[in-house]
């Protein structure tokens, strides 16, 4: 037995622990701690939780049963919680623990280390269903970035690719904070990369301001490839185009094009930046200069045999020419649009080109063949299981309807539009519809049915915030009542005496 | 979710926070305030007080569920409606579940009339459904187990933001059923965790819910190291607890539940107060390190 206070005893190896930082006396403990479990307790910070499996895995040396012991032991120190995942070191000691890993003489069986878990990962999420065989995807690729940062990376990626694409952000900023726990030791390239993707989520979720940021430091940074410039300058001029402010935009996506020529890895982008920098254009007004990019857009597409890019181009060509009024144009572009989208199995773009084509032919007017397309885009749309598109393509038939003189089938549409909007909380565009419905029926000179629907749009607006709107509507609802007409047999008088006076100006006229 | 041998031990261990405690309990037993959030740096013991409430929920024979976020699990809405739908009853919840299953199993055949205006634009889905007629939520004695796959099936294309609504207004109908067999506490730990979508959904749709009214019968306690930023309206219905280092009397409270000799308490508590600036976590953490060193010197 010792003779020293243990008091003082701690007091001076926690004050030779200092250094370590908050972790000191976790530090301090493992010191006091047999070695073999130390080494062990630093192994299992390696993952977010561990387990006998786990530990077993990282140190197939141990015994499961000395494994076992080890587990009951660390699950006894203050920061070790355990969980239905097995046990997990608080954060702020883990992170400590995590960290030392990075240290170069350690990095060998860091490596290692990691590459074990990941095999381990991997073989879960295969066998693995549902929820538990993603949380495996991302510990394999947690680990798989300590084991082997580039491979890491683009399985990070991958994931995150799949994560955006179906706008399951949660997941996405996920898969960023596990990456972000590699600070410190992830290669500069990697850390730039995962700051772009960062900016684009942002975008995604309008966070404009801080994106804006991002693309600027990322291109303010030295070690920057080409391609990572290039995608950031496109970034950055969608940010400006979403702000309508199109000559930074253009001159940012100018930038990513000389960039993306000039660099093999960048290529592949060329044709997208080429329909952005002509899309641009086209909003400024410029559309000779428009034309003339899109139609390189789509040649290049066409050599990279890019159905997808084909599609986009062709339907951007479509747009300028209804700006230009050349509506058999427009419908020629819209269609290569459509054909390049079903060839590629791409059903559920056609909803908006089908959209584009009914505008297209209203804009003729070909009456039949607009409400023709509407339909199909409502079909398309029906089948995504999307409701507010199919109700704005309700809304959009609904008019066609209306100019056709189909009042009553205008009304249906209009109706149906106007349930699927409340039932996907759209109030606003149900307000809308609802006083247009109001002007259908004041067509129809029904009357009571259109005062219900101005004052219920009105008090829609209202409750939304919206006055002008609001304002619209109450006034359609007072030009309503105020409309007192004569009785019909004034009116009868007033054609016979019209009719009598022409009569008499025609014999006056023969008589002459 | 600790083992039961460690909640003991927690709760063997627990000092102060009889403030935060009694603001819980005025909570549940008023219907003045339905919602509590208790904040604080990390290491302050948030872990060990939301412990506390749901072991006093447990004396008081509350139904609760615990969702922590972060970590390698799912934490988005869905996945907090799941967890919360498991710990509250599966059974309430089947029109949450055949939705939830219908959007991301290409191959799922829904078991209940879905309003879901898919193919062909009508209201319901009756030519996939193998119970038709049936309103949402009751099919007497039936079960539907959630197949927890977590991303959206490719062969439709519903967007998320009706996803988002869809399954948030079936879970909060479920959550009302549950809410006729009696009160529901519901704890989320970790709240700053969370992207800024989950964040939106959880104020905008679940709390908002609880605010207004429309689920009479829940309180929620959220734990968290940051402090919501609240507007009066919010401020007047939310409980806030921000959480405070322990003083050096609490110290001496925890290092004697610990079974530090007393001879050495006042010392040490003095120590650690001046190392720890009164940090739950860290204290612990130091007096784990403290006792394994003095165990190693009476070892010799």
């Amino acid at each position: 037995m010792s003779d020293l206070d243990p008091l003082q005893e701690f007091e001076r190896r926690m004050q030779a622990m200092a250094q370590t930082g908050p972790a000191a006396s976790a530090e301090l403990l493992l010191e006091v701690m047999d070695p073999a479990a130390a080494r062990l307790f630093r192994l299992g910070a390696i993952p977010h939780q561990f387990d006998v499996d786990i530990l077993q895995v990282l140190a197939p040396e141990h015994s499961r049963g000395e494994i076992q012991q080890r587990c009951e032991e660390f699950g006894q120190l203050s920061f070790v919680t355990a969980s239905i995942d097995g046990w997990s070191v608080h954060d702020a000691v883990r992170r400590h623990f995590f960290s030392q890993w990075f240290k170069p003489q350690v990095g060998e069986e860091f490596a290692v280390a990691s590459a074990r878990l990941a095999d381990y990962f991997h073989r879960q999420a295969e066998v693995a269903h549902g929820e538990l065989a993603e949380t495996a995807r991302r510990r394999h690729m947690f680990h798989l970035l300590g084991a082997d940062q580039e491979s890491g990376f683009q399985e990070f990626e991958s994931l995150l690719r799949r994560a955006r694409h179906n706008r399951v952000y949660s997941e996405c900023s996920q898969l960023f904070q596990l990456v972000h726990e590699y600070d410190g030791f992830l290669a500069t390239r990697y850390r730039l990369w995962l700051a772009y993707h960062e900016a684009k989520l942002a975008a995604d979720q309008h966070n404009i301001e801080q994106a804006e940021t991002t693309f600027q430091q990322i291109l303010k940074e030295p070690d920057a490839s080409p391609e990572l410039r290039s995608a950031a300058y496109v970034r950055l001029g969608y940010v400006h185009g979403d702000r309508r402010n199109w000559d930074d935009a253009i001159a940012c996506y100018e930038r990513a094009l000389a960039l993306a020529e000039d660099n093999e890895a960048a290529h592949h982008s060329v044709p997208r930046i080429l329909h952005d920098l002509g899309a641009a254009y086209r909003e400024k007004g410029d559309l000779e200069r428009a034309e003339s990019l899109l139609a390189r857009s789509i040649q290049m597409a066409q050599e990279q045999q890019n159905l997808s890019g084909q599609a986009l181009a062709y339907n951007s060509l479509g747009v300028l020419a209804l700006k230009r009024r050349d509506v058999r144009a427009a419908i020629d572009a819209f269609e290569k649009s459509l054909d390049a989208l079903l060839r590629n199995d791409e059903l559920f773009r056609t909803a908006q080109v089908y959209n584009n084509l009914g505008l297209a032919y209203s804009d003729l007017p070909d009456w039949a063949r607009s409400a023709e397309y509407f339909r199909k885009s409502l079909e398309i749309k029906a089948k995504a299981g999307d409701t507010l598109g199919q109700a704005s393509a309700l809304n959009n038939l609904a008019r066609v309807q209306a100019s056709q003189g189909d009042l009553k089938a205008a009304i249906d549409s209009s109706t149906r539009a106007i349930a699927l909007f409340i039932d996907i909380r759209a109030l606003y565009d149900a307000a809308l519809a609802r006083h247009n419905r109001g002007k259908l029926y004041r067509r129809m000179k029904e009357n009571e049915r259109a005062r219900q629907d101005f004052a219920e749009a009105a008090e829609a607006f209202r409750s939304l915030g919206k006055s002008a709107e609001a304002a619209a509507a109450a006034q359609d609802l007072q030009g309503l009542d105020a409309k007192v007409g004569l009785p019909w047999w004034v009116w009868a008088a007033i054609v016979l005496f019209g009719l009598i006076v022409l009569l008499l100006i025609i014999i006056g006229l023969a008589e002459a | 979710m600790q083992t039961e041998q460690e909640r003991r031990r927690l709760l063997a261990e627990f000092v102060d926070r009889t403030d935060e405690m009694a603001r819980f309990q005025r909570m549940l037993e008023s219907d003045e305030k339905h919602i509590m959030v208790v904040w604080g740096g990390p290491g302050l013991g948030k872990t060990s007080l939301r412990l506390r409430m749901v072991h006093e929920c447990a004396q008081r024979k509350l139904r609760k569920a615990e969702v922590e976020c972060g970590g390698f699990r799912t934490t988005g809405y869905l996945a907090i409606m799941r967890k919360i739908r498991d710990d509250v009853g599966l059974q309430y919840f089947n029109a949450f579940s055949d939705y939830a299953n219908f959007l991301t199993d290409p191959n799922y055949k829904p078991q209940i009339s879905l309003n879901i205006n898919l193919q062909g634009g009508s209201m319901a889905v009756a030519g996939q459904a193998q119970i038709t007629g049936s309103s949402v939520g009751d099919i007497a004695g039936v079960v539907i187990k959630d197949n927890m796959l977590v991303l959206p099936r490719t062969d439709i294309a519903v967007p998320e933001e009706e996803r988002m609504i869809r399954l948030t207004d079936r879970f909060l109908e479920g959550l009302n059923a549950a809410l006729r067999e009696g009160p529901v506490v519901v704890f989320l730990d970790g709240v700053e965790k969370v992207d800024p979508d989950t964040q939106r959904w959880l104020w905008e749709e679940l709390l908002m819910a609880v605010r207004d009214g429309r689920l009479a019968g829940v309180k929620v306690v959220l734990c968290g190291q940051v402090q919501p930023q609240l507007d009066r309206d919010w401020r007047m219905m939310v409980e806030e607890a921000e959480l405070r280092p322990l003083s050096l009397e609490h110290i001496e409270a925890y290092l004697e539940k610990r079974g530090v000799p007393e001879g050495l308490r006042s010392g040490l508590a003095v120590w650690v107060l001046a190392d720890t600036k009164g940090e739950i976590a860290k204290i612990a953490a130091q007096v784990d390190a403290f006792l394994a060193l003095q165990q190693k010197m009476a070892q010799g």
